[in-house]
């Protein structure tokens, strides 16, 4: 078992030696990139930090897996009744992948930053 | 595949505190993203939802890199390798087919010009305020598109008599199993007519990444969520489609004018289909300070779902009385259709500016906004407060 996998080190260590060879060589002759490929870059946004107030921890492990948290700061004060309907949406029909028990501290902490009670 | 959402940047237009109100329209400058002006605000980027200010209403044909960018999910594609990319032809047809993009491009093209607009344009505007994207006016463009009629691509493939609607799926995705990918449908009808496009060109250029490079479904007249973006997969059903963003998604009220009240929600909803008349003041812009005694050159756009756009007409008194603006060239019935009139103010204060559109089959703008859970369909006559001194 040790061996194989010190062998496959060896081998994936000469592979990227390879690799480095092969990317020296080319250097100089390096192809242009095929007009049949379109591909651009996205830029790299960071996370917005969000007001503090209860439930934000358990918000932001919730709803960042799919969508930034900008949603939330993009959003008007909505009623309470809002809010927890929205993060019913999110749990059922999307299919956000969070317990029914945390929906209660995220929808206290959305009328806390964004919410009217109502 | 997916774009990356990393931890390099601070946002600089956090609204913090909770006592922190919304203002509406994206409030960030949309740095950094490929083939579009940073000149677009940034609502949200994973996924991107950029809208255009509507300053740059003064181009009848939107810039390619100023047509706003909406996404529902956050795998958006960044990549399409066009060696294999097939855009797939498949169901209740009697010859499946899968297309390169030259192959689909060999066939005949057909251009129009056409105003996407976004369901939720202007949804910020809604009283009371309503979840969703926050856009202000600035999710629509206008465009000449190119590409071939869906119509062609069916009867290539041959539809089946039993054939009830078709679905339309792009490249993107959820970045999790779970949410239904983004599809939609059309009937048979609307997908068979002579207007909708499977397009490659936007103002005779590849589309743009964001706007759904290398090919769009256009549906004029109708509201961008069925112009699917980096089409794949046309598949046709022997059934209605009872998908997602069909069935639970983009409903409005079946009543008449799409209107509810939060108290009064609608129970019967159909799919938001056809775009409603509407204009936009493009200048002056709110609150202008003017010079009493000089000519203000009042100018807008309008449009409707297809029918063209028959007179526009502006009250510089709040409404109380309106007059006849002169309308520019006729671009198509699809098209956005730019108006002018003449102002000059006597009276030093505050005044209101308002203008109202009706279409070639006589619809009009409505004098009083509707209201829906969803924030779609804003028409209500355009008002543009200034100050005269």
């Amino acid at each position: 078992m040790r061996a194989a996998f010190a062998l496959r080190l060896v081998a994936a260590g000469s592979l990227a030696g390879l690799l480095l060879l092969a990317t020296a060589c080319s250097r100089e002759v390096a192809p242009a990139p095929d007009p049949r490929i379109h591909a651009v870059t996205m830029p790299d946004l960071a996370e917005p930090e969000l007001p503090d107030a209860p439930g934000r921890a358990v918000l932001v492990g919730a709803c960042s897996t799919c969508h930034t948290l900008r949603y939330v700061l993009d959003q008007p004060p909505l009623p309470r009744r809002t809010w927890a309907a929205e993060v019913d949406k999110m749990r059922k029909v999307y299919h956000a992948p969070f317990p029914e028990e945390m929906s209660a501290p995220i929808v206290d902490y959305l009328v806390a930053v964004r919410g009217t009670e109502g | 595949m997916y774009a990356a959402a990393g931890a390099a940047l601070t946002l600089r237009c956090d609204r913090g505190g909770p006592s922190a109100t919304d203002a509406g329209a994206g409030d960030g400058a949309a740095t950094g993203w490929p083939e579009k002006s940073p000149a677009l605000l940034l609502h949200t980027g994973r996924p991107p939802n950029l809208e255009m200010p509507l300053a740059y209403l003064k181009h009848d044909l939107t810039p390619n890199d100023l047509m706003f960018v909406r996404w529902h999910l956050a795998g958006v594609p960044h990549s399409v390798d066009l060696r294999t990319f097939r855009l797939a032809i498949a169901g209740h047809v009697e010859r499946a087919a899968a297309l390169s993009l030259d192959e689909v491009r060999a066939l005949e093209p057909t251009s129009l010009v056409a105003v996407n607009q976004c369901s939720g344009n202007s949804r910020a505007l809604s009283a009371p305020r309503v979840p969703g994207v926050q856009w202000g006016s600035g999710a629509l463009g206008n465009a000449k598109w190119t590409g071939v009629r869906l119509k062609t691509l069916l009867d290539r493939a041959g539809v089946r008599a039993e054939a009830r609607c078709v679905t339309f799926r792009g490249l993107d995705g959820p970045p999790i199993e779970g949410p239904a990918p983004f599809v939609k449908s059309l009937d048979l009808d609307r997908a068979r007519s002579d207007d909708v496009l499977v397009a490659w060109a936007m103002n005779d250029q590849p589309l743009p990444m964001l706007n759904g490079f290398p090919l769009r479904l256009v549906v004029p007249g109708w509201y961008s969520t069925y112009w699917v973006k980096a089409l794949r997969e046309i598949t046709v059903l022997d059934a209605p489609f009872d998908g997602f963003w069909m069935t639970k998604a983009y409903r409005i009220p079946s009543a008449p004018g799409a209107d509810e009240s939060p108290d009064h929600l609608a129970t019967s909803t159909v799919p938001i289909s056809r775009m409603n008349v509407r204009s936009l003041i493009v200048s002056p812009t709110p609150d202008a300070k003017l010079a009493r005694g000089g000519p203000c050159a009042l100018e807008g756009i309008a449009f409707d779902g297809g029918d063209g756009i028959a007179r526009v007409e502006v009250s510089v008194d709040g409404g109380a009385s309106w007059r006849d603006a002169t309308l520019d060239a006729d671009l198509g019935r699809y098209s956005l259709r730019r108006w002018r009139a003449s102002w000059t103010p006597t009276e030093a204060g505050p005044a209101t500016l308002m203008a109202r559109a009706t279409s070639r089959s006589g619809e009009a703008q409505r004098a009083t906004p509707i209201w829906n859970r969803g924030g779609y369909m804003r028409n209500v006559y355009e008002r543009c407060p200034v100050v005269v001194s």
